[in-house]
């Protein structure tokens, strides 16, 4: 009877809660990548939607010290050694570019701005200064859950996702999961980095790259048949915005008789890319997302 | 008891479900780490700027300056009148012509913001003839994307700049160029009820102007051959119209025939062996054809209603003509043969001087509504109808062998007297109208194809 109490008590907290959080998305949406039309002039955001920052208090830094730096590594340092190996043969040793990255002059809004110190930390374990704890919140704020768990919580995660583990559940995923799990529950800094440059890019983010690729693209105007011709063209991009290379995909049929328009239609778009360089406004600690672009150059009908 | 038993039995299957469920929204509540190698973003959108292009002055040995200089200005006027250049002023030039014997330093062009790059060379030949050379360097890619050679007489010089032009025009839009053409247009002046018109011809640019008739007959609506440097003309002759033949370049004239009640001058075949005419007979016009060799002539329409201003499509398997069987004068097409004329045009307003385009995509024609004059182009189906000019008088376009650029003439109102008649040409989008400069007023041109 007490046992019984005990679940149907659980399932009732469980399914109050689902109700209050509302139910988890297992798919998440494709933004849909409309063409905003830029009326004003803005700054580019680090995430799409930033309500004002909060500042805790320093000391729940501590405690959590311990189990945050080990898991995130190996993901992150998979997303940053490529970059430096590749680009550029000089930087002797990957942690060097990074705080160039840093230093390097940092978009307009202000409350984001200390957050760009973040990246750096994902080299280095001891984490910094209660600055970032800003990006947590602001972070956090759209997510359904964080704020008001209580720390008693990562006790039960752990032995219930111990039991989930035998229940054959996707082990590494989980694994993983759980800490950052652990750290979204109890605002934790250092693991919120890699989260912070694991979100997607932001809405502004593309629009800026795809306005300053757009008004530097000189159509060829006029041209016959112009509604077929499509090129691709993939760049790939030093850390500061700088188009280190730019490949045309179909390349083959460049050198065709009679594809004299695509040969024209995809040599413009190599000079707009090219006159775009350096890209401007691209958030450095998510450089991993944007490297290699390929850019679709469709001509309006 | 057995609820006991059952409790116990549950207990670990709950708990699995309790575990799914949390595990659930856990992961759930966790952006997953998107996997992006490669982010991929649509460009839709560019804007229709001319292309900032650098035109270097061409070197040559001592004597060629002036010449290297000409050249370059003839190029660059040429690629500027297109409106798709933007050729930068030689005093910026950083780096001098002289100093790119091999490559050019190409951070020097970069930084005036230059896209592309010409430069070229110059030699006389001891034959006394010219040997001319150009390179077309791409300013961002460092690399060459055209270079040809020319050899002819000094005196054709303007020609070589014609063609570098039209060399740098394909390379770069992928479309032939229309520079290295000639237009051949009635030079009229005089008052009103005594005007003189003679045959003119002109380099696209205005330059090598000169008279082919004297202006004693009245002459009418010149066309070019698509094959020959031949020009058939209208002239009266003891007040009877007649159509001739000129050689440009001989100035040899052939007359085809005299014919009674003709308005219009014929029009060639694709192929230059035969041309096409509306004659009067009995007070009804009709579309007939003549073989230029036998002279025989094959009747193509017959319909009572008057059929005039024909034209070929650049294959001589359609015939674009004016008709007005329908009630208004529209336009119709119709096989080579005569057979299936079908109307095309259904907008409102009268059609006239249809003209088909060189790249077989569009018909111009002559509009008339409400007291103004239209250009426009529509597809060869009649859809997608565009005015390009409009004026008090605009009539008889004809189109650059390009297809991409046509010219008209236009007549302003000025009072009662009835103002300036000026050529001018505007390219298919409607853009870029401009005004080609002749020595006294001009109407009726046409346009020659590119000269080999």
């Amino acid at each position: 009877m007490r046992r019984s109490a005990t679940f149907s008590a659980v399932f009732h907290v469980l399914i109050v809660l689902l109700a209050f959080f509302g139910l988890p998305s297992l798919f998440t949406s494709d933004e849909p990548l409309e063409q905003p039309i830029p009326v004003e002039v803005y700054a580019v955001k680090d995430e799409t939607v930033l309500p004002p920052p909060e500042i805790e208090a320093e000391p729940e830094i501590e405690p959590l010290e311990e189990p945050a730096p080990m898991p995130p590594e190996p993901e992150v340092a998979e997303n940053f050694t490529p970059p430096p190996s590749d680009a550029v043969p000089a930087p002797p040793a990957p942690p060097e570019p990074e705080p160039e990255v840093v230093k390097s002059p940092e978009p307009a809004p202000p409350p984001p701005a200390p957050v760009l110190t973040v990246p750096v930390v994902s080299e280095i374990p001891p984490p910094p200064p209660p600055k970032p704890v800003q990006v947590v919140k602001a972070e956090l704020a759209p997510e359904p859950k964080p704020e008001a768990k209580p720390e008693p919580q990562p006790d039960l995660f752990a032995s219930l996702l111990a039991s989930v583990e035998d229940a054959a559940q996707d082990a590494p995923d989980l694994e993983v999961a759980t800490p950052e799990a652990k750290a979204a529950e109890t605002t934790v800094p250092q693991t919120v980095v890699p989260k912070l440059s694991d979100q997607p890019l932001s809405l502004s983010v593309l629009d800026a790259i795809r306005r300053q690729v757009s008004d530097n693209w000189s159509l060829p105007a006029g041209a016959a048949e112009a509604a077929d011709l499509e090129v691709e063209i993939t760049i790939v991009l030093m850390p500061d915005g700088v188009v280190h290379k730019a490949t045309i995909v179909d390349s083959a049929r460049l050198n065709l008789p009679g594809e004299e328009f695509f040969r024209s239609m995809a040599e413009s778009a190599l000079r707009a890319v090219q006159r775009a360089s350096p890209l401007q406004n691209l958030p450095p600690e998510k450089y991993a997302q944007w490297r290699e672009i390929t850019f679709t150059f469709r001509p309006p009908v | 008891m057995s609820g006991h038993g059952k409790i116990t039995l549950l207990r670990p299957f709950v708990m699995r479900w309790i575990g799914l469920a949390l595990a659930v929204v856990v992961l759930a509540s966790i952006s997953p780490a998107p996997a992006l190698a490669e982010l991929k973003i649509d460009i839709t959108r560019g804007n229709v700027e001319p292309m900032p292009i650098a035109i270097a002055r061409f070197v040559g040995s001592i004597g060629d300056s002036q010449l290297g200089a000409d050249i370059a200005a003839v190029v660059s006027a040429d690629l500027e009148r297109s409106g798709l250049f933007r050729p930068l002023d030689p005093k910026a030039f950083i780096q001098k012509s002289e100093a790119m014997q091999h490559q050019p330093r190409f951070s020097d062009w970069r930084q005036i913001k230059a896209e592309a790059l010409v430069n070229g060379t110059i030699e006389l030949e001891l034959d006394g003839r010219i040997k001319v050379t150009f390179r077309l360097w791409d300013v961002f890619a460092e690399r060459q994307l055209t270079g040809f050679l020319y050899r002819t007489l000094e005196a054709s010089w303007r020609r070589v700049a014609h063609k570098i032009a039209d060399d740098i025009y394909k390379r770069i839009t992928g479309e032939s160029g229309y520079f290295d053409t000639r237009i051949v247009y009635i030079a009229e002046h005089g008052p009103a009820n005594l005007r003189i018109k003679r045959l003119a011809i002109m380099d696209q640019d205005g330059a090598n102007h000169r008279f082919l008739t004297n202006g004693k007959h009245l002459v009418l609506t010149p066309r070019f051959s698509p094959t020959a440097q031949e020009v058939t003309y209208l002239s009266y002759f003891h007040d009877q119209p007649r159509v001739y033949i000129l050689d440009i370049d001989t100035g040899r004239q052939e007359v085809v025939g005299d014919f009674p009640n003709m308005t219009f001058a014929p029009r060639f075949s694709p192929d230059g062996n035969r041309i096409i005419m509306s004659l009067a007979t009995e007070g009804n016009s009709d579309v007939y054809t003549m073989d230029l060799r036998t002279h025989e002539i094959q009747r193509l329409t017959k319909h009572s209603a008057i059929d005039t201003s024909p034209s070929y499509s650049p294959d001589g398997e359609r015939i674009a003509f004016n008709s007005d069987r329908g009630g208004s004068q529209q336009i119709y097409v119709m096989d080579a043969d005569g057979d299936n004329p079908k109307r095309i045009s259904f907008g409102v307003g009268r059609y006239a001087t249809p003209v088909w385009s060189p790249r077989s995509d569009l018909i111009a024609f002559t509009k008339m509504h409400k007291d103004q004059f239209y250009i426009g182009v529509m597809e060869v189906d009649g859809s997608r109808e565009r005015l390009l000019a409009s004026g008090y008088l605009v009539e008889m376009p004809t189109w650059a062998p390009n297809g991409r650029v046509l010219s008209f003439f236009r007549q302003t109102t000025d009072g009662d007297e009835g103002g300036d008649i000026k050529l001018y040409s505007i390219d298919l989008t409607g853009y870029n109208e401009r005004l080609l400069v002749t020595p006294i007023d001009a109407s009726d041109p046409a346009w020659s194809p590119l000269i080999p």
